[in-house]
């Protein structure tokens, strides 16, 4: 069991043992409020998100944050400057640019088979898009973060949560 | 000498006058008009007493140094506050601990800042802790718990940095920390934490994103008592890290230049208490 401090969104933004929580806020327009997580592997990866299959909220077992495939595999590639220094060094050492010890080929080609280059698909952008995709798509950690909002924070719909102002 | 004795003065009409009881001379009026006593001159060589006492003074004994006030229908005596106003005292909490309102204290004006978010290593900033600020009527109160964040800790490339911590003032109102460089969208600065339960909660600042180290000089979240630590350039060797400690509290760790420079911590939370008579 794990004492996890919440924000609206549903991010896990403080981690703690049970009686190790302190005092907070706890009024009904409170920003954040502590909730129970039984599962004592939860890390701040992780993301409480609702779920229209299971009808609840649940949390989503990230390895880390949320990555864009795309994103990913430009940063991948470096940048501008050190490639051009690859290619320099590749040049200066008399080697054909497609070779195999080829440092700037064979960076550029490990890149291209490591990450896949994605197929373009929006992401939710505007509050209303955001709203529709939290409520209506099955989360996942491969997904974008499903995140709750101000008008239902993410402990509303949450089965370890009590609400103290009722 | 000569002296005249009687029980009762009356004017020609008979009317009003003077009657005897006791000690005691009361204004008489045998016509029902109003008993009113007209002087151009009145001299009291004793105390003032009577069943109107809204409209004498109170007591004057004990009360030295002291200003006469009203509170609509009875005057009263009250600590005279000084050309400063009612301001007091300050308790600074850089760590967690116990409020106590020291004696004669009305009015709490507490601020609290969460915690700063680390940086990343590749000009990923950190956000800002939130901020809450409150007046609070601390008379019933005697004592109050208050929770200050840590530093949070800064990273290399690709790492999700540590995000600030919450600091509280009890149940009072709260500030959450802000997050950590990566730890919401990889590649992204951290956003800011938020104040709740005061008379006004806001927004720590974010921090900034993905190779921005070299081009600004506060690329992390800026909280409400100031910037983040300098910017910093590979001559100067992990030069934001090394100095993170000269940033104010609650502010966000600045990202690492490039590649194996280390982002800077977050800075600490800071409850602030100011005591009003």
């Amino acid at each position: 069991m794990k004492k996890v401090l919440v924000s609206i969104e549903g991010r896990a933004m403080q981690i703690v043992d049970p009686g190790q929580e302190f005092e907070i806020y706890n009024g009904p327009d409170a920003k954040f409020v502590w909730v129970d997580v039984d599962n004592d592997n939860i890390t701040l990866d992780w993301t409480l998100e609702w779920s229209p299959a299971q009808g609840k909220m649940i949390w989503i077992e990230r390895s880390g944050s949320y990555t864009d495939p795309g994103m990913a595999r430009q940063v991948a590639y470096g940048e501008v400057g050190e490639q051009l220094d690859m290619l320099y060094r590749d040049i200066a050492a008399g080697k054909s640019l497609d070779a195999s010890d080829a440092e700037w080929y064979q960076h550029i080609k490990n890149i291209k088979s490591t990450y896949v280059k994605p197929v373009a698909k929006s992401v939710p952008a505007t509050p209303t898009e955001l709203k529709s995709y939290s409520e209506t798509e099955e989360p996942g950690a491969d997904k974008f973060p499903k995140m709750s909002y101000a008008e239902l924070p993410a402990w509303k719909r949450y089965e370890g949560w009590t609400d103290p102002n009722a | 000498m000569s002296s005249l004795k009687v029980l009762n003065i009356y004017d020609v009409s008979g009317n009003c006058g003077l009657t005897r009881s006791g000690s005691q001379w009361t204004i008489t009026r045998n016509d029902g008009g109003d008993r009113k006593l007209t002087v151009s001159t009145l001299q009291i060589d004793g105390s003032v007493t009577g069943n109107q006492t809204a409209r004498f003074l109170p007591s004057q004994s004990g009360q030295s140094g002291k200003v006469l006030k009203s509170n609509g229908s009875s005057p009263y005596w009250e600590t005279f506050l000084g050309p400063q106003g009612n301001l007091s005292s300050m308790s600074v909490f850089t760590s967690g601990g116990t409020w106590s309102r020291p004696s004669g204290v009305r009015y709490a004006h507490v601020q609290v800042i969460g915690g700063g978010g680390g940086g990343g290593g590749h000009g990923e900033g950190g956000g800002a802790g939130g901020y809450s600020e409150e007046i609070i009527n601390v008379e019933g109160v005697s004592t109050v718990s208050v929770s200050v964040s840590g530093e949070a800790g800064g990273t290399y490339y690709r790492g999700g940095a540590g995000n600030g911590g919450s600091s509280s003032f009890g149940s009072y109102l709260s500030a959450s920390g802000g997050y950590g460089a990566n730890r919401n969208h990889q590649h992204n600065g951290g956003l800011g934490g938020v104040g709740s339960g005061g008379n006004l909660n806001i927004y720590g600042g974010g921090g900034d994103q993905h190779h921005d180290g070299g081009s600004s000089n506060a690329n992390s979240g800026r909280g409400f008592w100031g910037a983040c630590v300098a910017g910093g350039h590979p001559q100067g060797g992990n030069f934001s890290h090394n100095h993170q400690s000269h940033s104010p509290p609650g502010s966000g760790g600045n990202g690492g230049y490039f590649n194996g420079h280390r982002g800077s911590n977050g800075r600490p939370g800071l409850v602030v208490v100011t005591h009003y008579l």
